[in-house]
This record gives C-alpha cells, structure tokens and sequence, in this order.
C-alpha cells in the first residue's frame, strides 16, 4: 500500500475506487442475465441482423464497457490526486524526473520544540523520500542542497538507486545542522541553475525546511527564486517539518561600552536579551562565565513580555591578565545555541598610553595623565609621558593610543612612524598650542593619502579681553555632534558644555568646507570648528584645534574637569587599537586580518571552536587550519609587499576562535575571537504558507507537512494533471453517450 | 354518427367485442357507413330497400314517389347478380398468434375474413373460407347465402393457431379444389418460405384466380421498438436469441423491409393485388382494398 503514496495524494482511496471499477462490467453480466422473454415470430429478420452485426456489436459494447470502466477508473483517479509521478510517466519516455532537494540546516532547525529537532526530523524526510525513490530505479535523478553550502552539492545529479541509498544513509546519519543563518535564496537560484542546464527531464524542487516567517514572508527576493524555478518548469515542495514553536529567549548582544580591560579593574559589560515566543517569559536569569568558569551570582533580567528586550549589565573583574572568553548564558528553552553569547577580552596588567608632549614643562601632558591614570587601579591605564623623540625610539604597538600635545614639528621617520602606527589600527589625538610650525603641518603631514592632519591650520583666534575688568569676556563654547567620546557633553541636560570656556584655538584656513573623510565632531559657539575626525588605514585621528591644558580653556580644571576626564577616558577607549579591544565575531562575517611583514611570518593557524555537537571529547575535534596568508594589494604609500593579510569564512561553530600568527623568530602570539551564532536565525515564528503562496507570480509551489510526505513526487504540481484528469473525464463521459446513444441504449423520440 | 363508428373501428374497440360476427358487422356497417357513395352496390332488376339520398348519389335514382309522400329524398337499392366467388383464406399458424395489442395478428386476419366475407355476400358474391398452416385445416365452400356468413365464422372461430406454414401445400391444394375462376384472398404475415410461396401464387395465376395478398404484421413486428435486454423465442420453432434489442433493430428494419420489398416487386410482376396491414391500422384499409379490387373484377 505504501508504494501508491508516491502517486496519490489520497492513496486509501485508490484500491477502493478501484474495485468500483468492476462495477459497469457485473451491471453489464448482470443485465445480461437478467432478460425479459419475448415470443416472436419474425425471427428470421432478427436472427439476419444479428449475423450481420454480431461482431460490430460485441466489439461496441466492449469499447462502450471499457469507456463506462475507464469514467469510474478517472473518477478515483481525481478523488485520490493522483500526482504526476515523472519516474513513472516519464519511464515510458525514456526519461527521468530530476529532483533538488533542498536541506534546510541554519541554526534555525537546532530548534527542539518537537520531540525531536527539527533539523532531525528534516533528515528522517529526506531519507523517506530517497528510500521511495529507490522503487523506479533510472528513472530518477538527485540532488541534495544544503541551504548553508548551496554550492557544495551532497549529492550532485546522481540516478537515484539502491547502491546511491546504501552510499547517503551513513552521511546523512551523520549530517549536522549547521549554526549558520542562511537566506533559502541561494539554494533556490543554484536549484534553478541546476535544473535550467539539464534540459527534456522533468524538474521538482523539495525544499525540506523549518519555513520561518523571517526566511519566506515579505521577501521579494524569495519569490523572485521560486518564480524563477517555475520558468524552468520546476514544481516546488515545501516541506515543514517544524513543530510549534515553544519558548525562546536569545541573548541579542553582548558588548561592553568599555573596550579595554586591566586585571583586577571592574569591567562593565551589558547584554542584550530578547524574548522570541508569544509568551511573556517571568524571572529570566542568566549566568557568567569566564573562561569557562561560572561567575558567582546570576544576573536578573526580569519579566519579557512577547518580542520585548531588556538590556542588562554586570560588572566583572579578572583575576588576571591576558586574554578571557566571557560568555553570558540564558537557561535552556526550545534553541539552546542562542542561549549563549561570548566575546573575548584581552585584559592587560596596564593599558600604555603614549602622550608626547614637546613643551618644555609638558603642564598639558600633566593633565591627560590626570585624567586617564589619576588611579591605575581603576581605570587600568598607565600613561608614558615623553617628547617626539619616543616616537622613533619606542615600539609604538605597545601604546592603546598617541596623544600628540603641543608638537611643534616632527621628523620624516617619525611621521613615518605614526603613519604606519596607525594605518594598523592605532589611534591618534592632536592638540597642537601656539608653537605648532604652521607650515609643516598644512604640507609634511597632508601629502596625499597619508594625510595625518585633516585640516588646514590657519591663524590663532583669542578672545579679546574686555575693557571693563568686571564684564565677563565672550568665551566659545563648544557644541558637539552626537558622538561616543562626547557623549557627556550631548547627554540631555549635561551643564559641561557651558561650563567650557575656550579662549584661543585654531581657526582652520578651509574651515567651511571639511575635505572629504573629515567629520566635525564639535565647534566653537562661534562657528569654528574644534574637533574632527578622520581615518587612515584602520586607524583614527581625533584632531583638537586647542590644546589639552588650561592655557587656552578651562577644560582641565573645574567645573570643566568632570567631563575632561570623561571625554580622556572615552577617547583612549575610542582610539585604541582594535586588536586589543573586545574580540567577537558573528558565523557567517568572513574573519579578515591585516599585518606588517615585519611583525608576523605568512604562516597562520586557526584553532577552530571545539565542536559542541561531538558526542565524546576525541570526537572534539578542536579544528586546527593552516593558512597562508598573502600580501594585501598596494594602499597608498605602503609597498605592495608591507602587509599581510587573509580572509577566511571557515568559521562555523560558535565558541573560541583562536588566531596564531609566527615572528620570525618563531614565537607564536595569539589573537582570541568569540564566535557567536547569527541573531537573525532566533525568531522560530512560522510562516503562514497562505501568505506566501498568495504571491501571484507562483502556481507551482506547493506547501506540505513533513509527515504526511512519503515520496519523492512532483506534485501536486498536478494541477496540470487535474484538469487533463477532468478533461479525459469528460470526454470519456461524451464519448460513452455518443456511443451509448448509438447503440441505442437511450430511447430516442421516435414519431 | 361517422365518428362515433370510427371510433368502434379501432381495433382495441373492436377487441371488446367478443363475436367475430359482431366485430365483422361493425366494421362493415361503419365502413359502408363512412363512405359518402354507395360504389358497389350496381343496378339490378330486384329492388332491395330504400336509402336516404347523400350527396354524391346518381340522381337518377331518387325515389320521387317516396319523396312526394314523405318530403325527402330517397334512393332505391337493388341486388346485383352474383358472378364473382371468393375464397378466404385465412393464416391460422403459430405465427400468427403474436400481437402486441389488443388483437393478435390471428384475430386481426380473422376480423379482416369475416368482413370481407359479410362484405362479399351483402355483393351477392359467393364466399368460401378456410384456415390453414401446414395444410387447409378447414374449408367451408363457397356460397352466397345470407345466413352463409355464420357459417364462416364458426369455422373461423372454432380454430386455434398451431403448427408451422406450408405455403406451397395450402396453395397447391387450394388450386384443386377450385374449378372456377375465383378470387382468393390470402390473410396471412408470410413468414414463410417465399420461393413456395411465389410459386403457390403462380399455381393461382396460372389458373386464372384473381388474387389478393392482405399481409398482416403487428406494429412491433414492422417498428421493432423493444429495448433492453431481452430473449427472443420464435414461434413455430425459428430459433432464439437473447440480444439487446436497440441495437439489432436498424438490421432488423433492413431485413424487413428487404423481404416486403420483394414481396411487393414480386407480386408486382404477377399482377397480385398486395396490401401491408398494421394490426393497429383501422381495417377499412383492407376493406377498402378488397372494394377496389372487387370493382375492378366488375370491370374485367
């Protein structure tokens, strides 16, 4: 019985209507036993016309029972649906049906709602549907897609028959769903690509899928792919195997607003959490670990109603420094990978700070200091005042960031350093007095990609002193722009703004137009610009047209301290140089890195995540991939061969990316990545395939649960069949009149 | 009073009425009745009675001493000499007994005898009759009394139907016995062999009888209007057949009407006088037949 579900969709009807197919041929012996007895006399005429006609009439009521028989056969065969069965059709033809079967295996399918994940369930399908496929053997050809790696085929057009079955069983037992998120688009186009080069086969497409609201509704793009499989013929199964989805609340984010870290300095971090169901969840908690070791304490998160969020923050201290994997940890709901989020902190025993300061009694450079390590011990950051000559003497990489005070001009080979310090990530901040050499830094530092000043320097302007002692003198104040570093300015209600007084800066010789890549980030009452922004390379260049000290403003000192301390501890998290900040990737960002040649060999080793499915430790295969990297194309002024770079999107399990590069001499240093899962694969609400098929562009798409498919079929896309189906009924019907009318069955008028 | 009496010519009328004597008077009397001109009846030296003048009569014959005493208009009928005789003979096989209507081709054939034979002897005419299948059963011989009609229906009453049709023996035999020139007339549906038939009817011919065919079939017979299945048994041993009868029925037709097409050609070319008679036809079509025949005979 089983065998018929590949025909029908309604198979428990087929044997029953089928018997009823006897029923014209026991009406016809029936009514051929069954007679009225005549006494007649003319029988010589009768007895002629029977001679004459006996095998015209024996042969017409044969076709007319054979019509009679093939309306009932027709008539089941549209209450059970049949379904175009290309194996079987297309056997006849000498053809084959070429199925694509598309595995959906984003993290989305992880879901466990049912009694079993959903990604399990979509493999208990395929291997259903395989099996079945097996009973017409060349006469089937497969495909098999994974919705992740649409262009890395399981199986690619390969006739489906016991040997390919006995070969797929072992690989698909052991097919895990993957942790990415994935858009079906791509497995549909590369179904379509398959499909529109294999020309005189019969397409289908089975996209086996959780069908989330998310992935199918709404996406333009996804209709424009099923649209496109339809113009190469192509009938499209989806098939929901998805349970109704349970409880799920994912960590959205996890970040910290303070990206450098010390050991032993309190280190605020904030998550965010979202609740996914269309429940309110109550007193969710979660949990911190760091490097694996469960933090004291849990942290409250409260009541989330339905699609609400909540940020939540917890201040962690490390014990120690170097590098630490903090992850944060919801309890289990029906998706356990999103429960999870990690980042990678490299806390320092100090954050080195280089503050240059080229006047004599270095007051400013005084102030800085003050502000970022007025206590090492909680800010963590350790400040090295020097003149310009640290530049060329000191290896930069060791500083978060450059401050560059009062710099009245600086050598070639030390602009040279700068320039490569921070096109490799470092940052800078200028703030240059009255000894700055004008000429140089409009000409040494603003050569053409390589610019390290993003302004022309014009004239001082000072705020002239009133005649009368008492009046106040129109102090500038400055405005800032909605900023991370000024955010203490541009908080609602912050007093600091008006409490900072400026009575000489720099007023730049183009101060109306900002060159291109320059962003204002502040200026004076009186319209001049004071802070602005640029990059070069991976670096920025925060540019003060003032000077850090209290010559020129009362910034330093109160009531403007308060927020020149804030704004110092912004900006060296601002500056600092991204391989020191937190470490995070999402799976599916490629992972890309960038160094100096003469800072690492081309030999990388990425330590890939254990693999967390593994069901025993050997099995925890940590991943180890070598690499080479090759030299990135020429940027600017650096030579083609200077830096070293690859870019990989191996990275496809969460947990602790480990990237280990060589010196020359052999030592190996570490760079340390939390990989987390994609955010967007959270929301498990299904789509209402009403929605989706309400689409006009789509006839052939069809819609069905994963328990009731038993076998590969290309149908429904019977609607085709349904009416040929109809059509061959009513002509069977028409043609029986027209004969039974002949034959004279139906008593006509006769006058 | 003409429709009333066309009403009492239907057969299924007649059939109520159980006398072959009685159905054959009423068939006459309604037939003559309906007629507006008397054409048989000839003149003649012995008056016969009065009838009341219809248009179309020879004035001639108006009685105007009737009409001066009573002031309408009468003519005079006379009796004819009798110079024709006429042998019925009549079908009695076990053909015959099938109808599917009130009256069996039997009781068709008989009515249609006896009131030939009332009609011939109203003319004077000496009437004989007999039945016959395998052989004449019974003949009564030829007479142009009066009371001669009871006679015949008697003997055409008495007998049932039975055996099969030996046209060739009825005819041979029915040519011996009459010395005369006659007039036979044959009341049969001829399911029959037809050589020996032909070559009985060319026995009369060529002994100077004047024939007349008067073939009898029943509606079902000649339309064949039967439909589901059904099992055929012929009578008089022809065969049986279970068949779906709609569809035989166009072959059925053509045989049919093959074989009265060859009876008609052929009686055509034996100068026989050939009448088709429906069992549900009024029987003033035979009568009318017989008259035309009989008027010819006059003029012969």
């Amino acid at each position: 019985m089983s065998w018929l579900a590949q025909y029908f969709l309604h198979p428990a009807f087929v044997l029953p209507g089928l018997a009823l197919a006897a029923v014209p041929i026991l009406i016809h012996l029936l009514s051929r036993l069954r007679y009225r007895r005549i006494r007649f006399a003319a029988m010589e005429f009768l007895l002629q016309s029977d001679e004459q006609n006996r095998r015209r009439l024996i042969l017409e009521q044969l076709l007319l029972l054979l019509l009679r028989v093939l309306a009932v056969v027709l008539i089941v065969l549209l209450i059970s649906r049949l379904v175009i069965d290309p194996s079987g059709l297309l056997l006849l033809r000498g053809a084959t049906a070429h199925h694509v079967l598309i595995l959906d295996d984003t993290l989305s399918m992880r879901d466990q709602s049912g009694s079993v994940p959903a990604f399990e369930r979509a493999v208990a399908v395929l291997e259903r549907l395989l099996s079945t496929g097996t009973w017409h053997p060349r006469s089937v050809r497969i495909t098999i897609l994974t919705t992740t790696s649409p262009d890395r085929p399981l199986v690619t057009d390969r006739e489906l028959d016991g040997a390919l079955l006995q070969e797929l069983i072992p690989r698909l037992k052991n097919l895990r769903c993957s942790w990415k998120a994935a858009s079906p688009v791509p497995a549909l186009n590369a179904a379509a690509g398959i499909l529109s080069a294999d020309s005189g086969i019969t397409p289908a497409v089975h996209v086996i899928t959780d069908l989330r609201h998310s992935d199918w509704i709404d996406r333009p793009d996804v209709i424009q792919a099923l649209a496109d499989l339809e113009a190469v013929n192509a009938g499209v199964h989806l098939i929901r195997v998805a349970a109704e989805p349970g409880d799920n609340a994912a960590v959205m984010r996890l970040h910290s607003d303070t990206s450098s870290a010390a050991a032993g300095v309190p280190w605020r971090l904030s998550a965010t959490v979202r609740n996914l169901s269309e429940k309110r969840m109550t007193d969710l908690a979660a949990r911190i670990t760091i490097d694996g070791q469960e933090q004291p304490g849990r942290v409250r998160i409260g009541d989330l109603e339905a699609g609400g969020s909540q940020v939540v923050y917890h201040d962690l201290t490390f014990r120690s420094p170097g590098r630490h994997l903090v992850s944060l940890h919801l309890d289990d709901d029906c998706l356990a990978a999103d429960n999870v989020r990690s980042l990678t902190v490299h806390a320092a025993a100090e954050r080195r700070v280089l503050v240059v300061d080229d006047r004599g009694l270095q007051e400013d450079a005084g102030f800085v200091t003050a502000a970022l390590s007025a206590e090492p011990r909680l800010t963590g950051i350790v400040s090295d005042v020097r003149t310009s000559e640290a530049l060329t003497s000191e290896p930069l990489e060791r500083f978060d960031c450059i401050y560059l005070l009062n710099i009245r001009e600086l050598p070639a080979d030390a602009v040279q350093q700068l320039i490569r310090y921070v096109r490799s990530g470092g940052g800078v901040a200028w703030f240059p007095d009255e000894q700055a050499a004008t000429d140089w830094y409009n000409t040494a530092l603003q050569q053409t990609d390589r610019e390290l000043f993003p302004v022309t320097l014009g004239v001082i302007q000072e705020i002239s002193v009133p005649d009368d002692p008492s009046a106040e003198p129109p102090f500038a104040h400055p405005v800032f722009e909605d900023h991370p570093v000024f955010e203490v300015y541009t908080a609602p209600d912050s007093p600091f703004a008006d409490l900072t007084r400026f009575e000489k800066w720099f007023r730049p010789a183009d101060e109306h137009e900002p060159r291109p890549g320059v962003r204002v980030l502040g200026r004076l009452t009186t319209g001049d610009p004071l802070v602005l922004e640029h990059r070069l390379g991976r670096g920025r260049i925060l540019t003060f047209l003032t000077s850090a000290g209290r010559r020129w403003s009362n910034w330093p000192v109160p009531p403007a301290a308060p927020a020149y301390v804030v704004m110092h501890l912004r900006l060296h998290a601002y500056l600092q140089r991204p391989d020191d900040s937190v470490g995070r990737l999402e799976i599916g960002e490629p992972l890309s890195m960038q160094w100096s040649l003469r800072d690492y060999t081309n030999l990388v080793e990425l330590l890939l995540p254990a693999d967390q499915d593994a069901a025993t430790a050997e099995d925890s295969d940590e991943g180890l991939v070598r690499l080479e990297a090759r030299p990135v194309p020429p940027d600017g002024d650096r030579a083609a061969d200077d830096v070293l770079g690859f870019t990989t999107e191996r990275i496809d399990r969460p947990g602790l990316l480990r990237v280990r590069r060589f010196t020359e001499n052999g030592n190996a240093e570490e760079t340390w990545l939390a990989v987390n899962v994609p955010v967007t694969e959270s929301d498990l609400a299904p789509a209402d395939p009403a929605v989706l098929l309400r689409s006009p562009e789509l006839k052939d798409v069809r819609v069905v649960e994963g328990d009731t498919v038993s076998a590969l079929r290309t149908a429904d896309f019977g609607r085709e069949l349904r009416w040929v189906l109809l059509g061959s009924l009513v002509a069977v019907l028409i043609c029986e009149q027209l004969l039974s009318l002949r034959l004279s069955f139906h008593p006509e008028g006769r006058g | 009073m003409t429709r009333d009496l066309e009403r009492y010519l239907r057969p299924e009328e007649i059939a109520k009425i159980s006398r072959l004597e009685l159905r054959a008077r009423h068939v006459v009397e309604g037939f003559v009745a309906g007629l507006h001109r008397s054409p048989y009846f000839g003149q003649s030296t012995e008056f016969v009675q009065h009838r009341e003048y219809v248009a179309g009569d020879d004035t001639r014959r108006i009685d105007w001493k009737l009409w001066s005493r009573s002031d309408r208009y009468y003519i005079k009928q006379y009796e004819e000499d009798t110079n024709v005789r006429v042998v019925l003979l009549v079908d009695g096989s076990e053909s015959m007994d099938f109808g599917t209507g009130p009256l069996t081709k039997f009781d068709y054939a008989r009515t249609v005898a006896a009131a030939l034979s009332l009609l011939a002897l109203r003319q004077n005419d000496s009437v004989g009759a007999g039945l016959f299948d395998t052989g004449i059963r019974t003949l009564v011989p030829g007479s142009s009394r009066r009371n001669h009609l009871q006679t015949i229906i008697a003997n055409l009453s008495a007998d049932r139907t039975s055996g099969r049709t030996d046209i060739t023996a009825v005819l041979r035999r029915a040519a011996e016995m009459m010395h005369h020139r006659s007039i036979v007339v044959l009341i049969s549906d001829f399911l029959c062999d037809r050589q020996a038939l032909f070559r009985g009817l060319q026995l009369l011919r060529q002994r100077k009888h004047e024939v007349l065919l008067v073939h009898i079939l029943d509606d079902q017979e000649l339309d064949f209007d039967y439909s589901g299945t059904l099992r055929f048994e012929g009578l008089e041993q022809t065969g049986r057949l279970t068949c779906d009868p709609a569809a035989l029925r166009s072959g059925y037709l053509d045989a049919l009407h093959r074989y009265l097409e060859t009876i008609r050609r052929r009686c055509a070319a034996a100068v026989i006088d050939y009448e088709l008679v429906r069992t549900s036809d009024h029987l003033d079509a035979a009568l009318s037949r017989f008259l035309r025949f009989r008027l010819g005979m006059r003029g012969r």
